[in-house]
């Protein structure tokens, strides 16, 4: 119990110093290593004959080597290609690139898998389609095919304001605050003006021009 | 990012620590463990009375050894040597009353045999490594 409990801690550990990309879609890289990194750090949790070390410090180095790696192919555009590969399109122009498809071992139902995936189901109105590295397809659709937005239109919009989570069930957002740029003052001045405290908030959301909207607990 | 780098290197540094000092290690203590037992089957070839008390400390100074090797050198393996050594004060007893030495002589042999490989598993050979 106490070595799983062990493993644990150090699996979680390097997960959190590889960083977010790991978590999300997976490179090729990256599924490598987190592939490796979950049976290695199953063996010594199975067996007490193995010593707890000879799991620990291939797990620390392989999280080492992603760190490096990843760096590595922010630095250089090549490293990241012969690792990650690049984006491919599939359809180009409207036209399905059949040459690619077979390269990239992409059968008919997996694009249009993929296609459904973006909201598509008429390939004829898709004008680019690209596979992405880690697996996914992005898609492009022909500009008739697309919602005219407000521009288009001729309709006057506000700008866009960015709206964050301050408070949740009585307790403070920290980061939140930080990121519209208020402070545990001005949340304070708005409980007054709505004459709630703190604890009695269920959701608080704040928006970037000021405003804010208060959800109170039932 | 910066402190991912740091942390990267900490790791890789930390791993390469701990490799080399396992393997240093396994040298200098698979070296000393094999002398001490030549010794020892030298005043078993000789009849020494003083044997028995040496295979005693032999014993005792494994066990020591052993919690380190622990860390890093798979357990059965251990515990195969360990068992061998173990048994080599009893026999040093029998041996005494029956009088042949020719079992215990061999029994030294095979621990000395087992600690050399032993100290082989941690050597990044090119047999270990394939």
């Amino acid at each position: 119990m106490i070595r799983t409990l062990l493993m644990f801690i150090i699996v979680s550990a390097a997960v959190r110093i590889m960083g977010k990309r790991t978590i999300g879609e997976l490179q090729a890289g990256e599924l490598v290593i987190v592939l490796i990194i979950s049976d290695i750090a199953a063996i010594p949790m199975q067996s007490m004959e193995i010593p707890l070390l000879s799991g620990v410090v291939p797990v620390a180095l392989l999280t080492a080597f992603e760190v490096v790696s990843s760096i590595l192919i922010m630095k250089s555009p090549k490293f990241g290609r012969l690792v990650c590969g690049r984006p491919m399109l599939v359809i180009n122009k409207g036209e399905i690139d059949q040459k690619a498809m077979k390269e990239l071992r992409l059968t008919c139902e997996d694009l249009f898998e993929g296609l459904r995936k973006n909201g598509v189901f008429d390939i004829e109105s898709v004008e680019y389609a690209l596979m992405e590295t880690d697996g996914t397809i992005s898609i492009l659709k022909k500009s008739r095919f697309e919602p005219p937005c407000a521009q288009e239109m001729g309709i006057e919009s506000d700008d866009t304001v960015l709206r964050a989570l301050v408070v949740s069930d009585g307790s403070i957002d920290e980061n939140s605050m930080k990121i519209l740029g208020w402070d545990n003052k001005k949340v304070k001045e708005i409980l007054d003006k709505s004459g709630i405290g703190l604890k009695d908030v269920f959701i608080l959301t704040g928006c970037s021009d000021g405003t804010y909207k208060i959800i109170t607990k039932e | 990012m910066k402190s991912r780098v740091i942390i990267a290197i900490v790791l890789i540094l930390a791993s390469f620590a701990v490799s080399a000092s396992s393997l240093i290690y396994s040298k200098v203590t698979v070296d000393e463990m094999c002398d001490k037992i030549e010794k020892l089957r030298s005043v078993i070839s000789s009849s020494d009375p003083e044997a028995y008390d040496r295979a005693e400390q032999f014993c005792k100074d494994w066990e020591e050894s052993e919690k380190v090797f622990m860390l890093f050198t798979d357990h059965n393996k251990l515990e195969e040597v360990g068992f061998m050594v173990d048994i080599l004060p009893r026999m040093i007893e029998d041996t005494a009353s029956s009088g042949t030495k020719d079992e215990l002589l061999h029994q030294c042999e095979m621990i000395i045999a087992m600690m050399r490989h032993l100290g082989k598993l941690e050597i990044p050979s090119l047999e270990n490594l394939l």
